[in-house]
């Protein structure tokens, strides 16, 4: 009853405050200023931030607020509050304050706190949005930090490590890699009676169209030889880069948007033929499976035979189904060149951050301390560090291994990592709107590649700010 | 005729039964879920778990291991409760000046007013961040609660107009007769008179404030901030591991403050708005 | 004399919280959003003036938003007068005394309590999935075509509809209480005047109770123009199969906040605000004849 009370109080005080300030002339903004609440808040935190600009206090006894964010859900957060509590542990004087929506949400979150100078110190990002942010300059550019040694990167992949670049800078220190991969249900595959080619050979689209030819005939009805790949966002690049000038996939030489209208209405035209073939499913079917969690999805319950995927989620999808997944390589283009994209998930510094050396340090400790890799065990994909990779294979879960092999495999085969540049996301999310307008009939294939095209330019445009 | 009227109110209160039972399945649906292993959960109709368990209550109060549902708990309710308070303070105020003062530029501001209960919050949302992130508000509960004391909810402030317009104005004027000054009218006249229209504010606001996603998810960042909502979201992210019982568990935790006040209250709600004070 | 001023400026007293937050919370960023709204914004670099595009882009190269307007239109004008009308008769059903009054009311109320909520949103999704319960009772009579209601672009907004056709408890409740202040009188009145019991509910009672009729046809458009949690989680965020989800808010959230396009957002924002002020103009206008006030 007094708690009560007391909440009552405090909200009336609250009220009767607000209302009091609001009795001066000044205009609105200064108004709400002067609110007792709102300075007091805004003194504690900048007493608590004034140690930090001095350099020298790493080390120094005072307590430190480090502010890190991940995309999260419940099981990952444990992942990193462990992690977090080990460097914490060796260093005591910092307390590490964390922010971790899911992924939709972790966007919007990220948007709005740089647009209003509030992220955090240590964000995740994904190479898709390298461009978006950096090319804004709210990241700072981290190989001072490399040099000076805060940030060991001796003995790393250096393919991995450059996934972290724009422009040639190095913004972003990754956490793991993953790429587009084939799934296949080999158990259900020889049950067909249906022969899987070897792991270490090439196919072509055509050929990979045959093969889901070849499967379909002896399913029966509601299994698909394929899932669709029309919504695959990944794998659309994948495309892109095995019909184009290494180093132009994304613009060509007057700043455009490179891939071509023949490239695109191809994409389209293989989902669309594979759908008339009745290889691929109907866009509702697959729109109703892909809403599912991964563990629940068509491939675990051998609705489909293939799908492409991410590498890093094998371990997921065999440790959910009882048959045997084997992992094969994207087909190459029927021109025979390789167009895997390595998308790596990485840590970077905000600009805004008032305690970087700090910031340096957790991210070192996050990616090269031995048991904070084992605690992390490749929770979004392979760790770029050779000496990681290694320690991880003596323990880790087969299908995870399986996964490092490929990814090395693939990294070694993938035209350079070229950073997409600001506007990608619109430009993917209209690439998938228009997929299903092709899907359904409402556009033809070449039309559905000349809107992206238009499109595409459109937000190049506006973002050549 | 009587026992023509008892036949027809039988099968009314059948039909109605019925009825009430198809629009409550869902909701048994998901309790009978609750208890349900996640493999079962999908499976079938059955109001009945075959395997009866806890465990789905157990693991989604856990949440990610860290931050528990009471946290979660303590937090929505902080919230809402200064929601509350806020406007009911604050939208009173508002509307009694609106419904009964006279007052310079009356129709322009009522027209602004109304214009921010159709403003929807997408178009101000942007420039409200950065304003509050200047404060340095953000991460805080003052977002969220702050604006209820600024009579921002404009519904409530219209539901409440609408009621004070209700109250005949010879009450007023007999109080005034009396010696009432405008103070007086409004804390003697207008505030008891109002108190059903106050419960409606009560709930609907701890309803909304409760339910609310989109401001919360924008202004509270670190996970022993989150309220209830979206530590619900927290299960259902598509890129991780689902858990549609412990998410149907949990949001049936959820729903039960909002209920427990209902039941509280409804009586108050309902019955309140009609009682004599109103006909004067 | 002090107390003539307090006496003189109570109304601006009491409106002081309101001016306030009005000025501060909703005016000034309204106009920094209007102004957005001609920018070219991302959030992260200082707004570009680039004249009405924003506004031309929507009429002409963004296909999403005519498919947007499409659906909450059919969203709105199917979803608000089903939801009062069921709630209407529901008031008049459970006025004329009945067994377990107070039962009725809390059942029919309970869905309005929980309806925008994130968890009833992925129960939805789940009843008119392709496993969902709808198929499971479509089953039962051999109906069950497999087809997924909220996937299907030609079904999906009608699951929306429906959904807010269940949340009917709410307007139900404000006409039961309007339809008690009737008074007595005039329905007894017309009862010795030899009206039947449907006629005095559409001569009486009807035109009695139609500032609140008014009252929640408004507040139930605005709302529902306003929808975005159920839109945003049924569809998954992407708007669905063919946007057919894709409710306007949705679409602004997706282009804002997704895409980091803040000004052409803006722009999408005050268009919904300029349709939403004419509807409710047309309402009110409409209304003037019809609606009887003390």
């Amino acid at each position: 009853m007094s708690r009560m009370k007391k909440v009552l109080a405090l909200g009336l005080a609250c009220g009767l405050l607000l209302t009091a300030c609001g009795g001066k002339d000044a205009p609105a903004d200064n108004g709400g200023g002067t609110t007792a609440p709102a300075d007091s808040q805004a003194e504690t935190t900048d007493a608590a931030e004034t140690p930090a600009e001095d350099k020298g206090a790493v080390d120094s006894g005072e307590k430190q607020t480090l502010r890190v964010a991940w995309w999260g859900s419940t099981e990952r957060d444990k992942i990193y509050y462990q992690i977090n509590d080990m460097f914490m542990a060796e260093y005591p004087n910092v307390e590490i304050v964390t922010e971790s929506p899911g992924w939709n949400d972790y966007w919007v979150a990220q948007s709005t706190a740089y647009a209003s100078n509030s992220a955090a110190d240590v964000v995740q990002f994904q190479s898709n949005q390298i461009g978006e942010y950096c090319s804004k300059g709210v990241l700072t550019p981290l190989q001072p930090y490399v040099e000076s040694g805060a940030i060991n990167l001796e003995d790393w992949n250096q393919d991995l490590v450059d996934t972290g670049k724009y422009e040639d800078q190095l913004y972003m220190i990754s956490l793991g890699i993953t790429a587009q991969t084939l799934y296949i249900n080999e158990t259900f595959l020889s049950e067909l009676g249906v022969e899987l080619w070897p792991a270490d050979q090439d196919i072509t689209w055509d050929e990979y169209a045959q093969f889901l030819q070849e499967v379909q005939a002896k399913l029966g009805a509601d299994t698909y030889a394929g899932m669709d790949i029309y919504t695959n966002n990944d794998l659309v690049w994948v495309w892109i880069r095995e019909n184009s000038t290494d180093g132009q996939e994304w613009l060509d030489e007057d700043g455009n948007f490179a891939p071509g209208a023949d490239t695109l209405e191809s994409w389209y035209a293989f989902s669309d033929d594979m759908r008339k073939a009745g290889t691929f499913p109907s866009v509702e079917w697959t729109q109703e499976w892909l809403a599912k969690a991964w563990e629940e999805g068509a491939l675990v319950n051998r609705k489909v035979v293939c799908m492409f995927e991410n590498a890093n989620k094998y371990k997921i999808y065999q440790n959910s189904m009882e048959d045997k997944l084997a992992i094969r390589k994207v087909p190459v283009g029927n021109n025979g060149k390789h167009g895997d994209l390595l998308i790596t998930s990485a840590f970077g510094i905000s600009e805004s951050s008032k305690q970087k050396d700090l910031a340096a340090e957790y991210i070192n400790f996050f990616v090269n301390n031995m048991e904070a890799q084992k605690v992390f065990n490749q929770e979004l994909g392979v760790p770029a560090s050779l000496t990681v990779q290694e320690e991880l294979a003596k323990t880790a879960d087969p299908s995870d291994v399986a996964a490092t092999e490929y990814l090395n495999m693939v990294a070694a085969q993938a035209p350079p990592f070229v950073a997409k540049a600001p506007g990608v996301w619109a430009i993917q999310d209209e690439i998938n709107g228009t997929a299903e307008m092709v899907a359904t009939g409402m556009m033809s294939a070449r039309e559905g590649a000349e809107h992206i095209i238009g499109i595409a330019n459109e937000m190049i445009a506006e973002n050549a700010n | 005729m009587c026992k023509k009227r008892k036949l027809l109110g039988r099968i009314k209160f059948v039909v109605l039964f019925a009825f009430a039972l198809a629009v409550l399945y869902p909701l048994f649906w998901m309790l009978a879920s609750s208890f349900k292993p996640e493999s079962d959960v999908f499976k079938n109709l059955g109001l009945i778990p075959q395997n009866f368990t806890l465990e789905n209550y157990k693991i989604g109060w856990q949440s990610n291991g860290r931050v528990t549902f009471s946290t979660y708990f303590r937090n929505s309710i902080l919230v809402s409760i200064f929601c509350v308070i806020g406007n009911m303070v604050s939208c009173t105020l508002t509307a009694y000046a609106f419904a009964r003062l006279r007052f310079r530029f009356k129709k322009v501001l009522f027209a602004l007013m109304m214009m921010t209960l159709m403003l929807p919050q997408h178009a101000i949302i942007v420039p409200q961040y950065v304003y509050f992130y200047k404060l340095g508000w953000i991460d805080t509960v003052m977002p969220l609660v702050v604006p209820k004391f600024l009579a921002t909810d404009a519904f409530f402030v219209y539901l409440l107009i609408q009621f004070m317009k209700g109250i005949p104005r010879e009450l007023d004027e007999a109080a005034i007769v009396d010696g009432c000054s405008t103070y007086g009218v409004f804390f003697r006249i207008i505030l008891p008179l109002c108190r059903p229209a106050f419960v409606t504010t009560v709930i609907f606001t701890f309803m909304w404030s409760w339910n609310d996603f989109f401001t919360q998810i924008i202004y509270l960042r670190q996970v022993e901030n989150y309220t209830v909502t979206l530590a619900l979201r927290m299960f259902i992210d598509s890129t991780a591991k689902s858990a549609y019982g412990a998410m149907f568990a949990m949001s049936l935790l959820s729903m039960l403050p909002i209920m427990i006040l209902f039941v509280f209250f409804q009586k108050q709600l309902i019955e309140g708005v009609a009682t004599s004070g109103l006909k004067g | 004399m002090k107390k003539k001023l307090w006496e003189k400026y109570a109304a601006w007293i009491f409106l002081m919280p309101w001016i306030v937050g009005f000025l501060s919370l909703t005016f000034v960023p309204m106009i920094m959003s209007f102004y957005y709204s001609f920018t070219n914004y991302n959030l992260l670099q200082p707004p570009k003036f680039i004249g009405i595009d924003n506004y031309i882009k929507m009429f002409t190269t963004d296909l999403h938003f005519n498919n947007a307007l499409k659906v909450t239109f059919i969203y709105v004008f199917a979803s608000v007068p089903l939801q009062l009308l069921v709630s209407l008769i529901l008031a008049f059903v459970l006025n004329k005394g009945i067994k377990g009054l107070s039962f009725f009311r809390a059942a029919f109320y309970i869905p309005s309590l929980l309806g925008g909520s994130v968890a009833i949103s992925i129960l939805w999704r789940q009843i008119f999935g392709m496993n969902g319960i709808l198929n499971m009772v479509l089953d039962v009579f051999g109906l069950n075509t497999g087809t997924s209601w909220v996937a299907n672009p030609k079904t999906a907004v009608w699951t929306l509809v429906i959904l807010r056709m269940w949340q009917f408890g709410s307007p139900m409740i404000i006409f039961l209480a309007a339809v008690k202040q009737v008074p007595a009188e005039l329905m007894e009145a017309a009862e010795i005047d030899g009206a039947n019991k449907f006629q005095r509910t559409i001569r009486i009672m009807i035109p009695m109770i139609s500032p609140i009729i008014l009252f929640n046809l408004v507040m139930q458009i605005i709302s529902a123009f306003k929808v975005f949690t159920e839109s945003y989680i049924i569809s998954g965020g992407n708007g669905g199969v063919l946007d057919s989800l894709l409710f306007y808010t949705l679409h602004i959230y997706n282009e804002g906040f997704g895409k980091m396009r803040m000004g052409y957002a803006s722009a999408l924002a005050w268009f919904l605000v300029f349709i939403i002020g004419i509807l409710t103009a047309l309402v009110f206008w409409i209304s003037n004849k019809f609606v009887y006030y003390d």
